[in-house]
């Protein structure tokens, strides 16, 4: 699978170029915004990794022409910048993810796969973490490998956990997402849901924290 | 007393208060000298009408009688003849000790036992007229009159004291405009002040003002370019490292790799605390904040370190959160929570506990991490504070820098930390006092 790898800093660009071809991917490597944007017309990548601070044409300006054009590959920005406005103005301008220099090396792994199986379109439906996923589609949870049934308030719990995965929700914000405004909400009723969730999915896949409410862990931290 | 408003009274007030005196008193003057004349016109003609009569007919008139009350209080004119030799012949009224027939014709003044009369004597006659008038009376009347002319500029007084002050408060308004939006300028939107509305005294000051705000603005964003790019410069080599140990991971020995990736995450760890560090102390200090809810604060703090306490085995929990508000930058509340939790899971040994609370105390807030920790030997409690001071066999490779954040940000937003070690076992309690709610 070809790879396009923006990246104008020597050291990194060799490491990284020989890194993901260690991880089966074949990467063009270019060192400058003019050439980046000619080889993003050129086509042909299943992904592009975008440094924002390059010469002669910056990384955002690449991302909105690319953008402008129509062009659908995924793009992927990595930056040292970690200002918030930054994030906001890149995936804005239509970056697929942004990843914040020093990364490491499996976190990007796990983005790219992610890029790529929303490109091919099956992942369109799917949201989640590592080893567990939902299916928006069909109401079933893929774990393992193997798919899962849920009801109605188990993929509602679980939607709202893994829609940010690693954020902690609160008893609360469970319960408004599992039930309508209005109707009865019994003391325990999370407790119950993610009981019978543990059993099916193993014990770890949802975690309590004290006082705060309950999480789904991130895959790369 | 430096207020522009006071001062422009103080000089306003006594010039008013002095020109309405000056009025006053002319006023008083003019109505004292027309009183006086008319009624010295009635003196006259009353005298001149009596020596008529006695022209055409020389018996002396009937007088009615006046007594002393009359002359004294009422001002009633008393008439007197007298004979060519200076005799009284007749008077309407009691004779007046030492007054005798004046030898000039017109008008005198006489001060006689303490009493003062206005006195009028006719043009020669046979016999001789003269009349005569209480000048007390007089005195008493010419002051009425002034007076009641003076009430309506003593009504005005109070009034055109107020309009004044208001007149002043208009003129100064402008200033307290300016006020608010400078009130509501940081560091982050110092824009050039207004100059439209603004009285032109006032306009020199203002475009200097923008002069300064410009070049501060110009500073901020200079140290911020420089934070910007330190942390590009520093991050930049660190993202290599990363990705060579990556490339070497296949011919390293397994204990070897991750000893060269404890070694950089340790790398990593210093220079975001450093870049953390400078943005805060850059940062300028905070001005009218928005009241913050610390436990919202607390529980987002807490959230984003869970997978620390997770990858560290450490039961990380908050114990209560009681409903707070302070007035402080948020940011700052958060690098103060995140520094003190974050300690808290890097010195607790795994399978410890780290135990959050919010609680109300003495009516401020205050928040409590306790953990399990070994704690901080006595002798070292007030230096952990300092940049890259480490307590000595602890095992634990911090950056030497999360306590002295902390301690800054604490600075910034007005509270304060204290550390003290547990008395019921090993470990620290991590206490922030707000002094105010």
């Amino acid at each position: 699978m070809r790879i396009l790898l923006i990246e104008d800093d020597r050291m990194v660009g060799t490491d990284l170029k020989q890194a993901l071809g260690q991880a089966g991917y074949s990467v063009d490597w270019v060192e400058d915004g003019v050439a980046g944007q000619a080889a993003l017309v050129q086509g042909g990548y299943a992904a592009a990794l975008l440094d924002l601070g390059l010469p002669r044409r910056s990384g955002l300006e690449l991302l909105t022409a690319a953008r402008g054009r129509g062009d659908p590959t995924p793009i992927l920005i990595l930056t040292a910048r970690d200002g918030v406005e930054d994030r906001v103005a890149g995936l804005d301008l239509g970056a697929d993810d942004y990843l914040l220099k020093p990364f490491a090396f499996q976190e990007l792994l796990a983005r790219l796969r992610a890029v790529l199986r929303r490109r091919d379109g099956h992942a369109q439906s799917l949201i989640g973490s590592g080893e567990l996923q939902l299916d928006l589609a069909n109401r079933t949870a893929h774990y393992h490998g193997g798919q899962l049934p849920l009801s109605a308030r188990e993929f509602a719990l679980l939607h709202a956990l893994l829609e940010r995965p690693g954020a902690v929700l609160s008893r609360e914000q469970l319960e408004q997402r599992i039930y309508g405004w209005g109707e009865e909400v019994s003391s325990n009723a999370v407790e119950v849901i993610i009981h019978g969730l543990r059993k099916r999915l193993g014990a770890d896949a949802i975690r309590n924290v004290r006082g705060l409410g309950w999480h789904v862990p991130k895959e790369a931290s | 007393m430096n207020s522009l408003r006071t001062r422009l009274l103080l000089w306003l007030l006594p010039l008013y208060l002095l020109s309405a005196a000056v009025i006053l008193w002319a006023n008083y003057l003019h109505y004292r000298d027309s009183t006086m004349a008319f009624m010295d016109g009635q003196m006259r003609r009353l005298a001149l009408a009596y020596a008529d009569q006695l022209r055409g007919d020389p018996r002396l008139p009937t007088l009615p009688p006046l007594d002393e009350d009359h002359v004294e209080h009422d001002g009633t004119v008393a008439v007197q003849f007298w004979d060519r030799d200076g005799r009284l012949l007749l008077s309407s009224t009691w004779s007046v000790h030492g007054l005798t027939l004046q030898q000039t014709e017109g008008f005198h003044d006489l001060d006689l036992d303490g009493h003062a009369w206005r006195i009028y004597t006719a043009p020669t006659t046979v016999p001789r007229v003269q009349v005569l008038q209480s000048g007390e009376f007089r005195r008493r009347v010419a002051l009425h009159s002034a007076e009641e002319s003076a009430e309506p500029v003593a009504i005005l007084i109070p009034i055109s004291v107020l309009l004044l002050w208001l007149a002043v408060w208009l003129a100064l308004r402008p200033v307290g405009r300016l006020v608010q939006v400078i009130a509501a300028q940081d560091e982050r939107s110092l824009t050039a002040l207004p100059l439209q509305q603004v009285p032109a005294e006032l306009q020199p000051l203002i475009a200097s003002m923008n002069g300064l705000l410009a070049r501060l603005k110009e500073a901020f964003a200079a140290q911020q370019r420089f934070v910007q790019d330190a942390a590009h410069e520093l991050r930049t080599p660190l993202t290599a490292l990363k990705l060579q140990v990556e490339n070497l991971r296949p011919q390293l020995p397994e204990g070897q790799s991750a000893r060269l990736e404890s070694g950089i995450e340790r790398m990593q760890r210093l220079v975001e605390q450093l870049l953390r560090l400078a943005r805060q102390e850059a940062a300028p200090q905070p001005i009218g904040t928005e009241p913050v809810d610390v436990a919202a604060v607390l529980r987002q703090s807490i959230g984003d370190l869970v997978p620390l306490a997770e990858a560290r085995d450490i039961d990380l929990g908050l114990l209560s959160a009681e409903a707070a508000e302070v007035r402080a930058d948020a940011r700052d509340l958060r690098s103060i929570f995140d520094n003190l939790l974050e300690n808290a899971l890097r010195y607790t040994p795994a399978g410890g506990r780290v135990d959050v609370s919010l609680k109300q105390v003495d009516g401020a807030p205050q928040v409590e991490i306790l953990d399990t920790g070994p704690g901080i030997p006595p002798e070292s409690l007030e230096r952990v504070f300092d940049r890259f001071y480490r307590v000595l066999g602890t095992g634990t490779q911090g950056s030497g820098l999360g306590l002295a954040i902390a301690r800054s940000a604490a600075g910034r937003a007005g509270l304060r930390i204290e550390l003290v070690n547990r008395s019921d076992r090993n470990g620290l309690v991590a206490r922030v006092a707000f002094t105010r709610s």
